[in-house]
């Protein structure tokens, strides 16, 4: 399979490619590891005239602490991410769900900022960018803006970017002392995307308590679905199997998955009850 | 626009112009450059058959334009024997009957080298784990795991 004919640019600096973006507009499309927009363009499901590709612009391939807080830069690679050591012991979600995209051949090329950018309803970034409490930076042509993660994504395949703007970082605060997180998925095989993906972010407070639980699913919506009434179960006693089973039972509630080839909607339904569980219970485990 | 790439595969230097920038890197290999040991499988990014070694990363060759291979060191499975030499990882196919049409196989050994540089003693759940991205219809994948232990085996000896 060919992708169908198209002008391609590879701009050395943002600058750059985002006046090329401003040039071509919706006709343009940014390529960032390719893992998701060639294999659309080989299925002709896109067919963009430009493509612009990101691979010349190192300045967005970094892993970083600075003070309170990890950047990660847009085209750092899904196995660059769960094979930092800064990244596996202070965001071991975020190394979680890096580990678990794709398969280890797609690992090595896609990036997190594509993944991101791509915005699949069941992709593993977007539930653990949110349960994070992620901010994500993008330039465009009047500068450059913070978009919370929470706001990001807006619908499936749909970010609140402008067709002229460019994610360049995510940025995540460090956790507390007591933070452990975990991110865990059911696929069917390797490169499969999420039937439903659990990220949990918890803060253990006083007498073997939950004082801050964010629970966030990915493959059940259009966007990445908090579980508020789970998390306050988490948070309404001592964290014991029975709670954590209890708010997996509450995660179940006013769910409305979609149906697709891999599953429907009711087992989306009772596999996130399950996975709710036991992602709230590894991420417990860690200290 | 055509551009012009300039790549060093299996150690030999290639000055490729004309290159159209929706040309794949596995056909770039295959019809440009005449290396048809890279397969063509799938071509959806799901099988693994068309893995190559790109800037020592095992990557989908058919999930990569050939213009950004402009210099990119590429290594296929035609550069991992040392001349008449097989790799272990080749040796190791051959001895535990890794493969039956070995179509795959090109691909597998891809992989598991890049496998076997991650982990040089890795155990049997890590070789299934690090082969997800490559599919193999015939063996069941038993025997590839045989192939793969037994070549980090070889290769541990040989290094101590």
């Amino acid at each position: 399979m060919i992708p169908r004919a198209f002008e391609y640019f590879d701009p050395a600096t943002l600058e750059e490619a985002v006046g090329l973006l401003e040039q071509h507009g919706e006709d343009a499309k940014l390529m960032a590891g390719g893992q998701s927009l060639l294999p659309m363009m080989k299925l002709r499901m896109v067919s963009p005239a430009v493509v612009v590709d990101l691979w010349r612009l190192p300045e967005l391939d970094y892993i970083r602490r600075d003070d309170g807080v990890v950047r990660v830069g847009a085209m750092a690679t899904h196995y660059a991410l769960h094979s930092s050591p800064l990244i596996r012991t202070t965001l071991p979600a975020l190394a979680d769900a890096a580990r678990v995209v794709g398969d280890p051949l797609v690992r090595n090329l896609g990036t997190i900022g594509g993944s991101a950018a791509h915005a699949a309803y069941n992709a593993d970034y977007p539930a653990v960018l949110v349960a994070l409490n992620a901010e994500l930076l993008a330039v465009g042509p009047d500068g450059k803006r913070s978009i919370p993660a929470v706001d990001f994504f807006t619908d499936t395949f749909t970010t609140c970017l402008e067709p002229t703007e460019i994610v360049t970082d995510i940025l995540i605060p460090v956790p507390g002392s007591g933070a452990r997180s975990a991110y865990l998925k059911l696929s069917r095989r390797g490169t499969d995307f999420a039937i439903v993906g659990v990220a949990a972010a918890l803060t253990e407070g006083e007498g073997g308590h939950c004082a801050d639980a964010r629970v966030v699913l990915t493959g059940v919506g259009d966007v990445p679905v908090r579980v508020t009434e789970a998390e306050e179960i988490l948070q309404a006693g001592p964290l014991d199997a029975e709670r954590m089973a209890e708010a997996g039972e509450a995660a179940k509630r006013n769910l409305d998955p979609p149906s697709d080839v891999q599953a429907d909607a009711q087992y989306r339904v009772d596999v996130s009850g399950v996975y709710v569980r036991r992602a709230v219970a590894a991420a417990w485990q860690r200290s | 626009m055509a551009r012009t790439v300039q790549a060093t595969v299996n150690g030999r230097k290639y000055y490729e112009e004309n290159v159209e920038p929706r040309l794949l890197l596995v056909h770039f290999l295959r019809d440009r450059l005449g290396l048809t040991g890279t397969h063509v499988g799938c071509d959806s990014t799901n099988c693994g058959a068309c893995t190559v070694m790109f800037n020592g990363k095992a990557v989908k060759s058919c999930t990569l334009l050939a213009v950004r291979a402009d210099g990119a060191e590429i290594t296929t499975i035609e550069g991992v024997a040392d001349e008449d030499q097989l790799h272990p990882l080749q040796e190791g196919f051959w001895e535990k009957h890794g493969l039956q049409c070995g179509y795959c196989t090109p691909g597998m050994i891809m992989s598991a080298l890049q496998l076997l540089e991650r982990h040089p003693d890795p155990d049997e759940a890590t070789v299934r784990q690090e082969l997800e991205g490559n599919l193999c219809r015939c063996t069941g994948y038993q025997n590839i795991v045989e192939a793969v232990l037994w070549a980090a085996e070889r290769l541990k000896s040989a290094g101590a």
